[in-house]
């Protein structure tokens, strides 16, 4: 085996090139951080930011919890909301040319915008970070459950048709399972956006959860700590949608090779 | 078995009214195997749906074992051109599917079928692939399953639409061959459509070559080669290169029946 092709194809490699690409970017920033002689405050090294969480990691592990939760409530609302909504859309045309504008104009909002809205209305507590991801996920969920739905190849109707198959049987032996790929594609947009729509909503006003802990570490200039926040997020997003492929992996092994 | 009396389809489309069929009447027998031949656009396909119950028809009466046909039959099954299989389903429970819609049984007559499940998938030359994905397997074992699928509920008739016609050459013949043996066995009546005149000569008891837009019953050409009909080493060549002839000149756009040379004999 050739070093190139042993690079593409093993699975060893599948693991240690990230890794590699992983140590030279957090060296380069090391490098340079010393190299420009850049002051903390401005951009403190990697070993700044780990000491960081080092100092305190129960409560940031803590507030990244109040994260994580906010994010997967807001999600998992979102899918209780915006499945049967795509179905609808999807059963009624009077349904969908009602409803299809409407939910272009709010996901044409910048939802930043809508933020202090929420604190106004919400106050400072859980509710308008959980409504906040709501309004970021759902519209993925309802365009790609909606084009799931409408995506059944005729003749896998016909063939249920043909065996007097009632619409109730056809929905959920056909057309709901031939949709779940393409509501996973809706989910994995959505749980990015998740992440974000509550860091947003904890920025504008929070008591706690990881985008509080950025605003205040800013405030204080304690840059480190900010960036041990932004760190954990990321790994908490990374987590988030690697769950997902995970699930799907196990719930559709059909998907991967069929589609 | 099956009866069409003055049956004539109209569909509405955008570009207006498209007269699919006209007056065709047909009756078809226990146990006969008949297909249905015509160019594209003959209304070949639209006329298998009405036998199905899947379309009612514009005008005239459709029978199937002495009831008017109105909804989908369970002793009616249909195949299509590609195997339609469900991708999430194991080959053996796609071949279960038309008893899981149709309930009603106990568990013990599920198990029966399921038993019936196995026999049928050794019988087309897949045991062992029971537990596979369809997406695991070639284009031709995938409508085998079909098949096997279209003959769990023991129907009193099959309605076949161009079932190997995206198949290769081989497997067609391979599974032509297969569903003629199995016709012999279980006793069915087949309506069965296809392009290929070579496909109906060898399979059909009666064959009916239908005049494109609209369609039409042009000619019903009985086939009294005796069976098992096979191309390879067969001993009727001749007759099968015969009738072949003559429903080529059917098909072919003048429509005037070739007379076949004497030399070809």
């Amino acid at each position: 085996m050739s070093a190139r092709s042993w690079l593409t194809h093993s699975r060893t490699a599948a693991v240690l090139l990230p890794a590699v690409g992983l140590v030279l970017a957090l060296g380069l920033w090391w490098l340079a951080t010393i190299v420009f002689a850049i002051d903390s405050y401005l951009l403190p090294d990697p070993g700044e930011v780990l000491v960081a969480f080092l100092e305190q990691p129960g409560y940031l592990l803590e507030e990244t919890g109040v994260s994580l939760l906010e994010t997967l409530e807001g999600f998992l609302l979102a899918i209780i909301v915006g499945v049967p909504v795509a179905l609808l859309i999807v059963r009624s045309v009077i349904v969908e040319r009602l409803l299809y504008p409407l939910l272009l104009g709010v996901n044409a909002i910048p939802k930043i915008a809508i933020a202090p809205l929420l604190v106004i209305w919400f106050g400072f507590g859980q509710g308008p970070k959980i409504l906040m991801v709501l309004l970021v996920c759902f519209f993925p969920i309802v365009i790609s459950t909606a084009s799931g739905m409408k995506s059944t190849p005729v003749e896998l109707v016909e063939l249920l048709r043909s065996l007097n198959a009632s619409k109730t049987q056809e929905f959920f032996k056909l057309r709901l399972r031939y949709a779940m790929p393409q509501i996973f594609t809706g989910l994995k947009v959505a749980i990015s956006l998740a992440v974000i729509g509550s860091v947003i909503a904890e920025f504008v006003g929070a008591t706690s959860g990881l985008g509080y802990v950025i605003t205040q570490s800013g405030a204080s200039a304690n840059t480190a700590l900010a960036f041990a926040a932004i760190t954990l997020l990321s790994i908490m997003a990374i987590l988030l949608f690697y769950g997902l492929v995970l699930l799907e992996h196990l719930l559709l092994p059909w998907a991967q090779e069929s589609r | 078995m099956i009866r069409l009396d003055g049956v004539g389809q109209v569909f509405h489309g955008r570009a207006g009214e498209v007269r699919a069929l006209e007056e065709i009447d047909l009756h078809v027998q226990e146990n006969e195997f008949v297909t249905l031949i015509g160019r594209s656009g003959c209304g070949k396909s639209t006329l298998l749906r009405l036998i199905a119950g899947l379309l009612p028809p514009t005008s005239g009466g459709v029978e199937v074992a002495g009831q008017a046909v109105s909804t989908p039959r369970r002793d009616v099954s249909f195949m299509f051109q590609r195997p339609a299989l469900l991708p999430w389903r194991s080959v053996v429970s796609n071949v279960m599917l038309p008893v899981e819609i149709s309930g009603g049984d106990s568990e013990g007559g599920k198990a029966k079928y399921r038993d019936r499940a196995h026999e049928l998938l050794e019988l087309v030359g897949l045991k062992g692939f029971e537990r596979r994905l369809p997406h695991e397997l070639s284009g031709g074992m995938q409508q085998r399953v079909s098949l096997c699928r279209s003959l769990i509920r023991r129907p009193k008739v099959m309605l076949m639409d161009e079932p190997f016609s995206a198949l290769d050459a081989l497997t067609r013949t391979e599974l032509s061959a297969e569903l003629q043996r199995i016709q012999m066995e279980l006793a069915t009546t087949i309506v069965f459509v296809t392009h290929s005149i070579e496909e109906a000569v060898v399979l059909s008891d009666r064959v009916v070559v239908l005049t494109p837009r609209p369609g039409r019953v042009r000619e019903i050409v009985e086939i009294d080669i005796p069976r098992p009909r096979t191309l390879g080493q067969n001993a009727h060549l001749t007759e099968v290169a015969q009738i072949s002839g003559h429903l080529h000149g059917l098909l072919s756009e003048q429509g005037r029946p070739v007379d076949l040379p004497e030399a070809r004999r």
